[in-house]
């Protein structure tokens, strides 16, 4: 085990040393950071103000720091996550095959099976480092725009509407930062399993977000609404169940052993195409 | 002395084209071996499928007497190579990569060992530089230095001279017969510079087409002469009945081969002899006409 940590290590480092890797963490930034310059519109505060009030709350009790943070990781890890991890876990294995990297480390006795395993744990460690770092920055942001304050959840789409305390909203948002990085997991996934096939990893990269945009796109097709459960971007989003009143953890764990399932298939046929290969120029 | 590298009966196809086919040779240990051939003759599949990354249709690679194809890591626990052209980690510096492909082996190397592999391929200058500042030949350099540690029994090196400059091939030459020499380290090599091949090895096999049409010591050949002559056809029957052999424009000797007696007797017929020499037949020459054949 600690040969694996060893060579975790390494490969931790040559992930986190391309400058690739860090345009997520700067993306998420920037884009943190135009939410929120967008919120303080007058347009946009009255709007908040309007839905908050509306429900018989004071807004500047509801209109912190929580509450901000959380609308941006809600508006923002889907479509921003989804690229950059696509990106990472594109990359993964077919850049490697691309530069010719992956020719010199099967010169070693190593299986292809621990070549995986390390890449796979590598960019998990990404996915889950990424999301804390979405979710602590979001929060940030929040509390250095409105200060403290209580949770105000408004998630259309979810059917979620709940008000909580400053504690309580602390505490729901940190339940869902591993539950959003579970839900993320299905990207790095879904990414890892193309890099894993004969392909360009801008192939692999694209055809994860085509993936997710194919599947997020029927899912939102009025008609489908009765199976609307059935598509992976309605799976992924899971996470924000948390936020109900009362979280229905069974609906939940079905949700996540659904993923883990696909997570499953995904990285077999990944490791079982990658093992069928012959690697030479 | 038992056999480092043995290759048996190995066939391998990409689609419906045979890449390599009934391939059987073997390396000794202690012996420097060069595979030769032409591009496309199947040299990168048999080095791939003695490393594992092509599985073959047919036959088995052994390494040390392990399978390569049954229990490819322990075939390969004692092997370093540079399969085809060395590729690095470009924002590493040489010294994080040579740490990281060293790292696979699943052994704890001491950090001197590494240096001593940095100090004997001399890259101690440059090797906390970023590889993307390394020049082709460092890059080479590099990439002897991580097949070097582990300390190999065997090191397999494809094309270890390709695009260095001609003090960079001599450096090579002098670190592979090193290699051998000093650590015992058995090597097996491709190059289509034929006349360092010619330098370094012990012996040779030849690759066309995807099947082995020669492997021995090119060396051990009858000496041979060069007739410059007039009628040729004439000359060339004078020289077979002396029992010459002709191999294209030379003529390989028998042992007891007397040159004046075989000039008196082309003069006596009327052939005119414009000049006759010895020739070092050059491994190309060997090459060739092997392949011509």
């Amino acid at each position: 085990m600690s040969g694996f940590l060893f060579q975790l290590r390494g490969e931790l480092r040559k992930l986190f040393s391309r400058k690739r890797t860090h345009l997520g963490f700067a993306a998420f930034l920037a884009i943190e950071l135009v939410v929120l310059a967008l919120l303080r519109l007058p347009k946009v505060q009255r709007s908040l103000v309007r839905v908050i009030e509306g429900a018989g709350y004071t807004a500047a009790d509801y209109l912190s720091g929580q509450t901000l943070g959380l609308m941006i990781m809600l508006s923002t890890v889907f479509v921003l996550g989804a690229l950059y991890l696509a990106l990472v876990g594109g990359d993964v294995v077919s850049k490697e095959v691309e530069d010719g990297t992956l020719r010199m480390m099967l010169c070693r006795p190593v299986s292809r099976l621990r070549i995986l395993g390390l890449k796979l744990t590598a960019c998990l460690i990404y996915t889950a480092v990424l999301t804390v770092f979405i979710a602590a920055t979001a929060l940030a942001t929040g509390y250095l725009y409105a200060g403290g304050g209580g949770l105000f959840v408004f998630a259309p789409s979810e059917g979620i509407f709940a008000i909580y305390s400053a504690s309580q909203g602390l505490g729901r948002i940190g339940l869902s930062v591993p539950m959003m990085a579970l839900s993320l997991c299905t990207i790095t996934a879904l990414a890892f399993y193309f890099s894993c096939l004969q392909m360009k990893p801008a192939a692999a990269t694209i055809l994860t977000l085509s993936v997710l945009f194919v599947d997020s796109i029927l899912k939102n097709i009025p008609f489908f609404s009765g199976i609307k459960d059935w598509f992976l971007t309605a799976k992924m989003g899971a996470w924000v169940m948390v936020f109900e009143y009362r979280i229905p953890w069974e609906f939940m764990l079905e949700q996540y052993i659904w993923l883990a399932a696909i997570n499953l298939t995904l990285l077999t046929l990944g490791y079982l195409s990658f093992s069928a290969r012959d690697f030479k120029g | 002395m038992s056999a480092m590298v043995s290759l048996r009966s190995l066939s391998k196809s990409f689609g419906r084209r045979p890449a390599i086919t009934d391939i059987s040779l073997e390396v000794p240990a202690g012996e420097i071996f060069g595979l030769l051939g032409h591009n496309g003759a199947g040299k990168s599949t048999t080095f791939g499928v003695l490393l594992g990354m092509v599985a073959p249709d047919q036959g088995e690679a052994f390494i040390a007497g392990h399978s390569v194809q049954k229990d490819r890591q322990r075939a390969l626990a004692n092997v370093g190579a540079i399969f085809e052209t060395p590729s690095f980690y470009e924002y590493l510096s040489g010294w994080e990569n040579l740490r990281f492909f060293v790292s696979l082996s699943g052994v704890d190397v001491p950090r001197a060992e590494l240096e001593a592999a940095v100090e004997l391929v001399g890259l101690k200058e440059r090797i906390k530089e970023p590889v993307k500042h390394y020049s082709h030949g460092m890059r080479q350099r590099l990439g002897l230095a991580q097949a070097l540690v582990p300390r190999p029994r065997f090191i397999l090196l494809d094309e270890p001279t390709d695009g260095l400059d001609p003090l960079g091939i001599r450096e090579m030459r002098t670190m592979i017969r090193r290699l051998r020499d000093e650590f015992g380290i058995t090597v097996m090599l491709s190059s289509h510079l034929l006349s360092e091949v010619e330098q370094l090895c012990d012996r040779v096999a030849i690759l066309h087409r995807g099947s082995l049409v020669f492997c021995g010591q090119w060396k051990a050949d009858a000496s041979h002469w060069r007739f410059a002559c007039e009628p040729t056809e004439k000359a060339g029957a004078i020289l077979a009945a002396h029992g010459l052999a002709s191999h294209g424009e030379l003529w390989a000797a028998p042992v007891e081969f007397d040159p004046a007696n075989v000039v008196t007797a082309l003069v006596r017929e009327g052939v005119q002899v414009r000049g006759v020499g010895q020739v070092h037949r050059t491994l190309e020459d060997f090459y060739l006409e092997v392949l011509k054949e």
